[in-house]
């Protein structure tokens, strides 16, 4: 798909003729073939599809109709779990058509957990409904193989655990403050993106695609930079270990990213978090005094800025060679 | 791209008599997320100085006058020190963040001497971004100026109640700016720059525009006065509008007519995407990006396209205009009749391998 960027700079360089750029794109294989196309299309409606008869079975929960019985509305949702899981079973997993059956199937589990607190008022606290919704898909997500659906399930996971710490966090603010919830979704997020990295480099897995390590790569780059940016600003008398953890993170970043598996991507995460970081702390010891600490500080956030992008372009450089 | 791949796409241009000679060496380009993170630093940059200059001449911000004239020097500078040192990246970060700076000071300025008129100072404003987007030759300057004009022309259009207007116009400009022969010859990498520009503002604008007709209906203590209610229609319509229309067109490039079996199919999903986005503004446009960055062979603008179609289906639960029982039903409809052209698909063109020419 890359090609276009390639003709569009060797027309840029004067390479090709302006009124020849056109024809470029589509002799150099800039456009999608029809195969191409057949393959878009397809995906397109099936996900498409999926995902409003999903969201529409959600909407339709959160709706709490009168006009519909109990009974009507379990049996409703219960048969949607069930024609999604004879769909699974009929094409299979290698298929995308079950894939996204089995990940409708999901969203459908999720949708009659609500339904049943709806109904039988159980009194559980919602970080309970995302718990039991987590645990009863988690052997889909093991059987699925299946990218999209691992991270339904990260997302779910995730969403109970917040929920858990914001509900006690109200009972007990002192004892579990946001910095605990914060180290507690850091390793959490860290451990996924170790087993997808273990697990998804072997090609029969199924979960090869880098979008998803990537978006744990983010997530966990994004907290454990927060935390260090609590110890540096001693926010509510910080623990201290932020710093000690963000510098391990970059350290082993580095290694895996660089040397093991190199992914560009999760190196800027890597940049990104250093220039937050360290323009934190210069920002705190110069910003406030007088005007020129902010000079300075944006002299180093541009100056960071540069050298990371300049050394990005460089490991990109060697990529290409 | 590897070289290799590179080396592919040469030879074949080569064999149709497109270039001449060997290739040239690879200039490196910045990708996606790299630029991502450039331009945030840009941001963050750009509001250090903003106080640097705030702290230490903060008379000067007292008068507009000298406000716009320091405006205009930062941004004078930074096209200068783009144009002087166009492959450094210190010169070409601290320039971008010297022309932040500079437009935070002209929008500040022309804000207070044009009478603090939104549409007024919006359109000569987006004047302002548009001559820089001209004299400054880098691709991350162009693509901001390119999304911040954008943004001045929607508010133009909101200050004379014609927002709703905006995402079925610019999903159509993007359309063009991406897909037309004339536009890619006639600006080439200007035109790449622009269309980005464009493709964030009709990303924001299938979320934002939504939220905003809510928000009128909701303030609007007699309801939606007539004009503006016609106006929301007349928007959401040319939505659809564009969306058919691209499909089509595309079908057409394509070598399928659109009457034919495969043709159909695919342009009757297209239609009831587009039916659906009557009821839930926002997804005509976010289906048009993904559509356009498919067919220009851009997965990046075809993924942005996929994020903005999932944000505009989670903020549509939240949209007051319909209850939710309605919303369900027009979903499930909808996905069901996707679904149905989906095996629809597979029945006419088994196999994947059938291409329908005209």
């Amino acid at each position: 798909m890359s090609a276009r960027r390639d003709i569009l700079d060797w027309a840029e360089q004067g390479r090709i003729a302006p009124h020849d750029l056109p024809r470029a794109l589509r002799v150099g294989g800039a456009h999608p073939t029809a195969a191409d196309w057949r393959h878009f299309v397809e995906q397109l409606l099936l996900w498409l599809g999926t995902a409003l008869v999903a969201a529409a079975v959600v909407f339709f929960v959160a709706y709490n109709w009168d006009a519909l019985g109990r009974f009507a509305k379990l049996g409703l949702v219960e048969a949607l779990v069930v024609a999604a899981l004879g769909v699974v079973a009929w094409v299979g997993l290698d298929r995308a058509a079950g894939k996204a059956a089995l990940l409708a199937a999901a969203v459908l589990v999720g949708a009659l957990f609500a339904l049943v607190g709806q109904i039988y008022q159980t009194g559980a606290d919602t970080f309970e409904l995302f718990a039991a919704w987590g645990l009863a898909i988690l052997p889909w997500a093991l059987v699925g193989r299946s990218a999209p659906l691992w991270v339904l399930w990260l997302a779910i996971a995730n969403l109970a655990v917040t929920l858990y710490y914001t509900t006690f966090g109200v009972l007990f603010g002192l004892l579990l403050g946001p910095e605990r919830l914060l180290w507690v979704l850091f390793g959490f997020n860290t451990l996924a993106l170790v087993a997808w990295e273990a697990v998804g480099s072997r090609a029969d897995a199924g979960l090869a695609a880098r979008w998803a390590p990537r978006l744990l790569a983010a997530v966990s780059g994004t907290l454990v930079t927060v935390l260090a940016i609590f110890d540096v600003v001693s926010w509510r008398g910080a623990s201290g270990g932020g710093i000690v953890a963000w510098a391990g993170w970059l350290g082993v970043g580095y290694l895996v990213y660089r040397e093991w598996r190199r992914d560009l991507f999760v190196l800027a995460v890597g940049v990104s978090s250093a220039i937050a970081v360290i323009v934190t702390f210069v920002g705190r010891h110069l910003v406030g005094h007088e005007a020129g600490g902010f000079l300075i500080v944006a002299l180093v956030v541009i100056g960071l800025s540069a050298v990371g992008t300049k050394w990005l372009r460089a490991v990109a450089a060697e990529d290409d060679r | 791209m590897s070289a290799a791949a590179r080396a592919q796409t040469w030879a074949r241009l080569a064999a149709a008599g497109l270039v001449q000679g060997e290739p040239p060496p690879t200039r490196l380009q910045s990708p996606w997320y790299v630029r991502v993170m450039q331009g945030g630093s840009g941001w963050l940059g750009a509001l250090f100085l903003l106080s640097f200059v705030g702290g230490l001449f903060s008379l000067l911000f007292r008068s507009p006058e000298a406000t716009l004239v320091l405006g205009v020097a930062a941004c004078g500078a930074a096209v200068l020190a783009f144009r002087r040192w166009p492959d450094s990246d210190f010169a070409g970060q601290l320039a971008f963040a010297v022309s932040l700076a500079g437009q935070a000071m002209i929008a500040y300025g022309l804000w207070k001497l044009l009478g603090e008129r939104l549409g007024v100072v919006a359109a000569a404003m987006g004047l302002v971004l548009a001559g820089l987007f001209a004299l400054a030759p880098s691709t991350l300057h162009r693509i901001w100026s390119a999304w911040s004009a954008a943004c001045c022309a929607w508010l133009v259009l909101f200050d004379a109640e014609l927002a709703p207007l905006a995402p079925g116009l610019f999903a159509a400009g993007l359309a063009w700016l991406w897909l037309s022969d004339g536009a890619l010859a006639r600006f080439g990498g200007r035109a790449q720059a622009a269309g980005w520009g464009l493709a964030l503002a009709v990303a924001q604008l299938a979320v934002v525009a939504a939220m905003l007709w809510e928000l009128r209906r909701l303030v609007g203590v007699a309801g939606v006065p007539a004009p503006y209610e016609a106006v929301h229609w007349v928007g959401v319509g040319l939505s659809a509008v564009v969306l058919v229309a691209l499909a089509g067109w595309l079908i057409a490039r394509e070598g399928r007519a659109a009457l034919s079996g495969t043709g159909l199919v695919a342009l009757a999903g297209v239609a009831v995407v587009a039916l659906l986005g009557v009821k839930a503004p926002g997804l005509a446009p976010a289906m048009v990006l993904l559509l356009v960055g498919f067919a220009a062979g851009s997965r990046e603008l075809a993924g942005l396209g996929v994020l903005a179609l999932l944000a505009t289906l989670s903020h549509y639960y939240y949209a007051l205009h319909v209850t939710l029982l309605e919303k369900s039903l027009l979903m499930a409809v909808a996905g069901g009749v996707l679904l149905l052209a989906w095996l629809a698909l597979r029945r006419l063109w088994p196999g994947g391998g059938e291409v329908d020419r005209a």
